[in-house]
């Protein structure tokens, strides 16, 4: 999700060729295995927040707050980066870049903050046919322009510089076994854990909406997985600056777009590329929100607080959340980059103890606590880099590893205490 | 230019409209926060689709 579905997606194609359709594949992966295992009886509970479901489990408001910090911090980091993306958007096709991210931002936060999540679900639903619509037609003029794929095979073959060998782009395992495996486990494991996808399911009309609302989701993902793989090769191949794509893939797209239709027609498909990249910003900032309103002030500050001073602040905290994550990524880049890196330690650190907190009953709140700090710790050695990874998606896998062994070993030398009933209730029907 | 302007425009008042429809379901804060619990299928796939959608990138990684 740090690197999304279009741009994301785009940006593999133009380095790994169709190898790149994994980027897509694992995020609709994640998504489909989600609505197989927790989607149904997550909904169950009928909870706002991950954190509160860790709360109910664990009986521990420590863990509660760890989790919603590490979470939010992480998604006010990744909404800055959305800002960015749309900021690349409107320089890819040669408008000032920071005016169009100002526009583009303060649009998402009027309709997140005017009418929360309807607004977002609402113009989800709008924005991703946009979206997908102007990629698919954006990727079937650019094949029939560059020859079909025998024409593309032989225009890849002309670029210099190309970061793998050009008959490598037809390769589906091009990016290796390691990276395609990491990648899988990192996107996925996200996807299990992320409070961006967990407040959708707790907003589904009842169990079975959320646990097909997953598995369709994913089901469509991984169906359109090579749409921005083959996007980001014919911006490559038709481009007449090829090396400016290689130099910084995530402008594919947008390139793929002005070059193709020219900048009249054009214009309608760069709407259609900003409604992808303001489609999972409303959803980072609505999330952003939920931990605000629930995790911090009705858990910790107020707790019998009157709905309608939750609802103000809700609509207080959506503005003030967008305007922080705008302004950071416009004047201050490196907060925004060490936001991000919440987004790791938080996959490293709650994996395990959310998982684990289901499936097995010994788990105690002691287990859980350490098992997130080491977790947690261990993901900040790889980020600091005092132990160094070949890819960065190990640090996933290890800091879930690290806060595996850290869980069980304290979870066993201590006492469960039982598990809430409506808690049990849930996941035995699953 | 004004091309692209017209259709940004556009697409954004769009985005402004739906939101001021949207506004008559929001009575109480969870109606802000989860919609009321009351998403159909095709919105709760839209939605979740949607997050995982869109072009945030990071620095260091692809």
């Amino acid at each position: 999700m740090v690197v999304a579905f279009i741009l994301g997606g785009a940006s593999w194609g133009a380095t790994y060729g169709l190898g790149g359709i994994w980027y897509g594949f694992a995020c609709g992966l994640g998504l489909l295995l989600l609505g197989i295992t927790l989607a149904k009886p997550m909904r169950a509970l009928a909870l706002y927040t991950v954190p509160d479901v860790l709360e109910m489990r664990y009986k521990s408001k420590a863990i509660r707050l760890l989790a919603a910090t590490l979470s939010l911090l992480a998604l006010v980091g990744i909404l800055g980066a959305q800002v960015w993306a749309a900021s690349a958007v409107f320089e890819a096709i040669g408008l000032p870049g920071t005016a169009g991210a100002v526009f583009a931002t303060l649009i998402f936060i009027a309709y997140t903050a005017f009418s929360g999540l309807w607004a977002v679900a609402l113009t989800d639903f709008i924005q991703i046919i946009l979206g997908s619509i102007g990629v698919l037609v954006a990727v079937m003029l650019g094949l029939s322009k560059v020859g079909g794929f025998e024409g593309l095979k032989v225009s890849l073959s002309s670029i210099p510089n190309l970061p793998q060998a050009s008959g490598e782009y037809f390769n589906f395992m091009s990016l290796g076994v390691s990276l395609f495996a990491l990648t899988l486990a990192a996107t996925v494991m996200y996807t299990l854990i992320g409070q961006d996808f967990y407040q959708r399911l707790f907003a589904s009309k009842d169990e079975k909406t959320a646990r097909m609302g997953a598995i369709y989701s994913g089901l469509l993902l991984m169906a359109l997985s090579f749409l921005p793989a083959l996007a980001g090769m014919l911006a490559l191949a038709l481009s007449s600056d090829p090396q400016a794509i290689i130099d910084s893939p995530k402008t594919a797209v947008p390139k793929l777009v002005i070059t193709v239709f020219g900048s009249g027609v054009g214009a309608i498909f760069v709407a259609a590329i900003l409604a992808a990249v303001m489609s999972t910003a409303d959803s980072l900032l609505s999330a952003a929100t939920s931990h605000v309103v629930k995790d911090f002030y009705q858990s910790f500050i107020e707790p019998e607080a009157e709905d309608k001073k939750l609802l103000k602040l809700s609509i207080v905290t959506t503005i003030i959340i967008g305007i922080l994550a705008l302004v950071a990524a416009l004047t201050i880049q490196g907060i925004v980059e060490l936001l991000i890196y919440s987004y790791d330690i938080y996959t490293s650190g709650v994996f395990v103890p959310l998982i684990l907190g289901i499936y097995w009953k010994r788990a105690t709140k002691e287990g859980a606590l350490l098992g997130m700090i080491a977790g947690s710790l261990a993901a900040v050695v790889g980020i600091t880099g005092i132990v160094s990874f070949s890819y960065w998606e190990y640090i996933y896998v290890s800091g879930a590893l690290v806060s595996a062994v850290v869980m069980v070993l304290v979870s066993l030398l201590t006492s469960a205490e039982p598990v809430d009933r409506e808690f049990e209730k849930a996941f035995e029907l699953s | 230019m004004s091309v692209v302007w017209t259709t940004l425009v556009l697409y954004m008042g769009a985005m402004l409209g739906v939101s001021v429809y949207a506004r008559k379901y929001i009575k109480t804060s969870a109606d802000f926060l989860v919609a009321g619990r009351r998403l159909g299928l095709a919105l709760t796939t839209a939605t979740l689709a949607a997050t995982h959608y869109g072009g945030g990138f990071h620095p260091w990684r692809s």
